[in-house]
């Protein structure tokens, strides 16, 4: 996404302020900030031929993010997070710890939550809890020189890798606070518990849970 | 306004998702490090090709050979295609200078127990290719040397053979190429035993291992080379070949002899890469431990998808075979021209059920890796030096 995308945002939430300031039933928040994905790795073992014990993490990524939330009465809302997506390194463990970043994947999150706001529309804070359902997009997985140098690959027969895409549920905590002028600042944190399966083009596969944490913090509009 | 509402909202949407365009999975293929040229020295199981062919199985793809561990490593490091700087023309050997692979099959550190060339100063003495290569180093080339497998081998026949005086005096002769004549007779004594000639042998295998970290660090260390891998000896005694011998020395003295030949063997294998350790202590020489290596693979061949790691995956033909075990052996021509990936894919052995059998099989000929053996061998050094740094 580039800056200009990103610059279009900020007059799509100005242009609306001035509008009264309750999260009152059938009105649509809009947030702009920044989330950061923390993944809380569980590897398995790479499928055989490998070392025993080879193992691979991944790292946290943050990125632009958003979100939009539709007050469907004064207290539940629905919530649409949305974000340019995260890019995660994937370095080696266990067996194979120390050999570096064995590759990047870029990740977007898709998810739909339902949310509980506390307290009456009018008041300066509101927390909330939610639940919802996500589907981890993985795409563009990139591996590194590294990766094929250790799983027998050479640079003219590269080893790749791709991630599995999965649905998963998540829970959410968050909690809004009114700025005045219809702007709010968010902050929430969400958990997936979401496993996925690592497939490299040597046909060998590593299954790990990611189960990752999010925090987010935006400004945001009421309209 | 409800309409205009969403549509701004829409709008500001669709910008944000706009930044998911899609990407195809891919790999960078850059290596880390790249290094001019690739430089090897050793013996069978690194040689691309002296005699015309690779000591491994042969590629029905002709034009692309089976890779062995030193091409897997070399071709991470960005080089072209290893060819062998000796050639043999079934004379002599023919130098290639465009070429830096300068393994021999049969290479030894100390080649004087050579039977059919017993010379230090032949393509065969690894020692010799080192010096030969070593005008040409440069400091970021990258060196991998291996040896004394085919010493051990020596080493092994020779001791088991000493159950005559004239055994015996073989097995000295042999020891006083490296060691003092005094040296070895004070260690063998006036009655040679089993366990006084073994005390010899050991000191022998240190002597190799002492040899051939002098000369990494004659011909290569001083020459200002930082990145040198140096693979040390894998327990021969796992190979078909030697599994063959020990049968022999069980069926004629017993499974508790035959365990005491093992035991002695790897005691003699690893006094030759403690030795070869220590010459090269406070180098910058990465010592990668085939022997451990070998001993994960064997203890777990399924962990490494290997089915068979006894049998040698060649065909048995005739001319083909070790006159000793009477296994396929890689030496002999008729067996190279056999042990083809087609043909073998072609004719299942009994016991198998796919076209792939062979790529389950750790040894090609009954002392030679195959080469799924070689990738792992070669992805191992891969992991020994990304944690290095240089991967």
């Amino acid at each position: 996404m580039n800056n200009t995308a990103k610059l279009l945002l900020i007059p799509a939430l100005l242009a609306c302020a001035g509008l009264a300031q309750a999260q009152t039933a059938g009105s649509i928040l809009v947030r702009a900030g920044a989330t950061t994905i923390t993944p809380n790795v569980s590897s398995g073992d790479l499928t055989p031929p490998s070392l025993v014990g080879t193992k691979s993490s991944i790292g946290s990524s943050t990125r632009l993010s958003g979100g939009i939330t539709y007050m469907v009465d004064d207290n539940i809302a629905l919530d649409l997070p949305v974000a340019i997506p995260f890019e995660h390194d994937i370095s080696g463990d266990g067996a194979i710890l120390g050999v570096g970043k064995i590759g990047t994947v870029k990740a977007l999150p898709a998810t739909l939550v339902a949310q509980w706001r506390f307290f009456e529309p009018t008041a300066t804070f509101r927390p909330y809890v939610g639940a919802g359902l996500t589907y981890a997009a993985f795409f563009g997985a990139r591996s590194t020189s590294t990766l094929t140098a250790i799983s027998g690959g050479t640079p003219s027969n590269p080893t790749t890798l791709s991630v599995e895409s999965k649905w998963a549920a998540t829970v959410q905590l968050g909690a809004t606070a009114q700025l005045g002028g219809g702007w709010f600042l968010d902050a929430n944190y969400t958990y997936t518990p979401l496993s996925t399966r690592t497939t490299l083009s040597t046909g060998q596969t590593l299954d790990a849970k990611l189960d990752p944490s999010s925090f987010s913090l935006a400004v945001g509009m009421k309209f | 306004m409800k309409q205009w509402k969403w549509a701004a909202v829409a709008a500001s949407c669709a910008v944000v998702l706009a930044g998911c365009g899609g990407a195809s999975d891919g790999s960078d293929i850059t290596p880390k490090t790249v290094a001019p040229s690739v430089k090897v020295f050793g013996d069978s199981i690194m040689d691309s090709g002296t005699f015309g062919y690779k000591f491994t199985i042969q590629s029905a793809d002709a034009a692309n050979p089976f890779l062995i561990f030193p091409e897997v490593v070399a071709a991470n490091f960005g080089a072209a295609k290893l060819c062998s700087f000796f050639n043999f023309n079934g004379t002599t050997f023919v130098p290639n200078t465009a070429c830096t692979n300068y393994a021999v099959g049969g290479g030894r550190v100390n080649n004087l127990t050579n039977a059919s060339a017993p010379s230090a100063t032949v393509p065969f003495s690894i020692t010799y290719q080192m010096a030969v290569g070593s005008a040409s180093l440069g400091a970021s080339d990258v060196v991998i040397v291996d040896g004394g497998g085919n010493d051990l081998a020596d080493l092994t026949g020779a001791y088991l053979s000493a159950t005559t005086p004239a055994g015996v005096a073989n097995y000295m002769k042999l020891l006083g190429t490296l060691l003092p004549a005094a040296t070895v007779s004070a260690i063998i004594g006036t009655t040679p035993t089993s366990t006084s000639m073994g005390t010899a042998a050991g000191a022998y295998a240190q002597a190799i291992g002492k040899t051939l970290g002098a000369a990494v660090k004659t011909s290569i260390v001083s020459k200002g080379v930082s990145k040198i891998i140096v693979v040390n000896t894998t327990d021969i005694t796992t190979t078909p070949r030697f599994a063959a011998v020990l049968g022999g020395v069980a069926a004629a003295g017993g499974t508790a002899q035959r365990d005491a030949v093992q035991g002695a063997v790897r005691a003699w294998t690893q006094a030759l890469n403690a030795a070869l350790a220590q010459e090269l202590a406070g180098t910058n020489v990465q010592i990668f431990d085939l022997y451990a290596e070998g001993a994960k693979i064997t203890a777990t061949p399924a962990q490494f998808a290997l089915t068979n790691i006894t049998t040698p995956a060649c065909p048995k033909v005739a001319n083909g075979l070790d006159t000793t075990t009477g296994q396929a052996s890689l030496s002999l021509p008729a067996t190279v021209a056999a042990c083809n990936s087609a043909g073998m894919s072609a004719n299942i052995p009994v016991g198998e059920t796919s076209a792939n059998w062979w790529k389950g099989y750790a040894f090609s000929d009954n002392f030679h890796p195959t080469p799924a053996l070689h990738q792992l061998i070669g992805q191992a050094i891969n992991v020994q030096l990304a944690k290095a740094g240089w991967l």
